[in-house]
């Protein structure tokens, strides 16, 4: 999933084997949303799908997998296509370790390959239009894992816990004494410092960010969100925080809003009605959230 | 066979036909609900609490049921009468 | 609410605030995610549940402006109440429930005039000893949209003998946001009076019931459920007091029962606010309304829960203070009296790992005069404390 999990279960004492249990559980539905949806593997079914790129071939998926799909549509359309799964391919370009831009004469070539639009999906599986196109789940599925992780310790009967999944984070239920969860967002310049605690009840925290990965061009600091159509880094905020019930929704809009730059942020933000804040890259906070 | 009968008749009687329109009104309340904002799944944890249940323990409410039915002329009002007693 | 505080920035249960039409579109999106689906299907209980709860009543005694003969004391009953609710396989869970009354005391036996012209009651002679058993199982059988379930009930004391048949079902919609739920029931009764300080007139009769109810619950947000509910019963047979002197009631007797509740629960105050109603309608001319709130607060190790019960009750058509031997029908018992009523309890629980404790306390009056309907004042009403303790124990 790329960061630290951490489980937190507030339970009888009676409850401990039953907590062990359902955090193996926990961990077992998130390797196995790694299995599926994760491109540094093989054999996952993403992988397999971007080798079949441009050959016709639908790859079968099942129900979750088109439901994700869905929703990855359904984000494309309300952000006027700036989320686009298949834009991972521009990443060729750039280099996001601190270092310079790679050859910008091959974007054209590849922002061709980029549109979600080319994507095939139906009953009989999922496939990718042209040669060369790839497809990246990477900007939801761990958002969708911390729920998935949530409902798990519903379902096993704990109603007191808080995951969090390097930086998402679920609120299932309050603590036991009925007061609620504590989550620092972090200071995107330096990590171990919190800019401002949120209480959380039952809700979800999603935060996109682009600390520790940046580009910097002609002395300006670049975020690691590509723009799809232009393929050129966003100049947009360090980092974008948002609670909403899921944190698949929450996740979704903190990452457009990473995506847009200046204003626009703030406009979709506003658009999305949920509770925000936004810190950009002088350490400027923005947002209902901000301290 | 008998009591349906019975049942009939009450529905037909005059005198309760205020409440007969009282409750077809609150069906069609209660079937147009479809206009409330939906509750995901897992927005529920508030639902689950010991303090939203209609019953605070089903032996309490047998209990109360019992000592209220047998002190006072009414009976009913949750779920189907249980079993009788000589009751004085 | 999202609740935004400076210092601190809080956010609550956000679902409450009116979701955005992207946050909407997004949520249609997201809602078909098998991860968001059926979380609250139905099942049977995880654990096996064993349980003690005794309870004791005692009845005011009667002043001595209201007496004419006989002793002052009126009821005292113990109850003992053990049950055990244990899951079997995936989709059943039994259910046996006992249950034990102890009875001690006096009842009315007529209603005659003072001296001074006032109303007075003729207490039955020497205190009665009864004990009452009830023996009752459950089975409940559960599936993805709803459960069933079908118990049995007998129960024996002195006098009386009864065994009870009933069933029933609850099925949730699709979003489980509404329950459907249904029931039916059956008993068929014989009373046999005992014949000891006060003369009885009959040898043995029997009573049968039949009872129907439907109900439907509601969610209407992540804090707030409602609930409404009409049930029907109908009894025939010997239906009147044997242990009265006067009383002569029809063999039939058709009643109607409409209730409704609400709950609503306050994250921030840790509790909830529960409001019931009823109302009461039967064809021997009785009318009742039932007001019932409670407040329930959550602490870190317990739960409180004070509550006050409002009743009040319009007289039978064939009720008299003292009654009326002219009439086909007659009954001087104050069950059957105008009277408004008023409870007021207090209900504590406790849980300490796998062991919750009960405790309750409550108080009952009742009077002629606050009661929202006309009607003779029977001088026999009834005014109670009820006590109880229990505790269970959940295990795997």
């Amino acid at each position: 999933m790329g960061g630290p999990a951490r489980l937190v279960i507030e339970h009888p004492a009676a409850h401990t084997a039953s907590a062990r249990t359902a955090c193996q559980a926990v961990e077992g539905l998130l390797r196995d949303l790694e299995t599926r949806y994760s491109r540094y593997r093989e054999n996952s079914l993403i992988s397999q799908i971007n080798r079949l790129a441009g050959t016709g071939t639908l790859t079968p998926v099942d129900e979750e997998t088109l439901a994700l799909l869905e929703f990855c549509g359904r984000l494309w359309e309300q952000s006027h296509g700036l989320f686009d799964p298949t834009a991972g391919i521009l990443r060729q370009v750039w280099d996001f370790s601190g270092g310079q831009q790679g050859d910008v004469s091959e974007l054209p070539d590849l922002l061709a390959k980029v549109d979600w639009s080319k994507v095939l999906q139906s009953e009989q599986g999922v496939g990718l239009r042209d040669v060369g196109m790839e497809l990246d789940l990477g900007g939801i599925v761990k958002e969708y894992g911390a729920d998935k992780a949530a409902q798990s310790l519903r379902d096993h009967g704990f109603n007191h816990a808080l995951i969090e999944l390097a930086g998402d984070v679920v609120a299932v239920g309050s603590k036991t004494s009925g007061a609620p969860w504590h989550v620092g967002i972090s200071d995107p310049e330096a990590p171990s410092r919190t800019m401002v605690t949120i209480e959380l009840t039952n809700c979800a925290l999603a935060t996109s960010g682009s600390y520790q990965r940046f580009i910097e061009i002609n002395g300006r600091r670049y975020s690691h969100f590509l723009n799809p159509r232009s393929g050129w880094p966003v100049e947009g905020a360090a980092s974008v925080s948002v609670i909403s019930d899921s944190c698949l929704t929450a996740g979704a809009v903190a990452t457009v809003a990473c995506l847009h730059s200046g204003t626009d942020a703030t406009a979709w933000l506003d658009r999305a009605g949920l509770p925000w804040l936004s810190i950009g890259q002088a350490g400027k906070c923005l947002g209902p959230l901000a301290p | 066979m008998h009591y349906a009968l019975k049942f009939c008749s009450f529905w037909k009687n005059k005198t309760l036909k205020t409440y007969r329109f009282f409750c077809l009104f609150v069906l069609i309340g209660i079937t147009g609900c479809s206009g409330l904002e939906p509750v995901a799944a897992w927005e529920r944890g508030y639902l689950a609490e010991e303090a939203m249940q209609w019953q605070s323990s089903t032996r309490e409410a047998k209990f109360k049921g019992h000592v209220y039915t047998s002190k006072e002329a009414s009976s009913g009002g949750n779920g189907a009468a249980g079993g009788g007693c000589g009751c004085n | 609410m999202a609740v935004i505080e400076p210092g601190v920035k809080g956010a609550h249960s956000v679902s409450t605030i009116r979701q955005s039409p992207l946050v909407r579109t997004l949520g249609a999106a997201v809602a078909a995610l098998p991860a968001y689906q059926n979380t609250y299907a139905d099942a049977p209980p995880e654990f096996t549940e064993v349980g003690l709860r005794y309870s004791h009543y005692s009845e005011d005694n009667l002043s001595t402006d209201n007496l004419i003969a006989g002793a002052r004391g009126r009821y005292d009953i113990d109850v003992t109440q053990l049950w055990i609710e244990a899951p079997v396989g995936s989709n059943w869970s039994v259910a046996v429930d006992v249950q034990n009354d102890s009875m001690s005391g006096a009842s009315p036996w007529f209603v005659g005039t003072q001296i001074d012209g006032q109303p007075g009651v003729i207490m039955s002679g020497a205190s009665i000893y009864d004990n009452r058993v009830e023996v009752g199982a459950t089975t409940r059988y559960f599936w993805a949209d709803g459960n069933a379930g079908f118990n049995v009930t007998h129960s024996k004391e002195d006098d009386y003998e009864a065994l009870a048949l009933a069933f029933d079902v609850a099925w949730n919609s699709s979003d489980n946001s509404r329950t459907w739920s249904a029931s039916a029931s059956t008993s068929n009764d014989r009373v046999e009076p005992v014949n000891g300080n006060i003369p009885v007139f009959i040898d043995s009769e029997d009573i049968d019931t039949a009872s129907v109810y439907f109900g439907v619950s509601q969610i209407l947000s992540s804090t707030a459920i409602v609930r409404i509910g009409l049930g029907y019963t109908f009894s025939e047979g010997y239906l009147s007091d044997p242990y009265k002197l006067f009383d002569a009631r029809p063999d039939e007797h058709g009643r109607t029962a409409l209730s409704g509740g609400y709950r609503k629960f306050f994250p921030e105050a840790q509790g909830a606010l529960q409001i019931d109603y009823r109302y009461y309608s039967d064809d021997w001319g009785t009318d009742s309304h039932t007001a019932e709130v409670a407040w329930h607060q959550n602490f870190e190790r317990f739960a409180l829960t004070p509550y006050l019960r409002y009743y009040s009750q319009r007289e039978a058509d064939f009720f008299s203070v003292i009654a009326d031997l002219d009439e086909e029908f007659y009954a001087d018992d104050f069950r059957l009296s105008s009277y408004g009523a008023l409870t007021v309890g207090l209900r504590s629980t406790i849980q300490i790992g796998e062991w919750q404790m009960e405790g309750q306390l409550e108080r009952y009056e009742s009077d002629n005069d606050w009661g929202l309907y006309d009607g003779e004042a029977a001088p026999a009403l009834v005014n109670f404390w009820r006590a109880t303790i229990g505790i269970s124990w959940r295990f795997d």
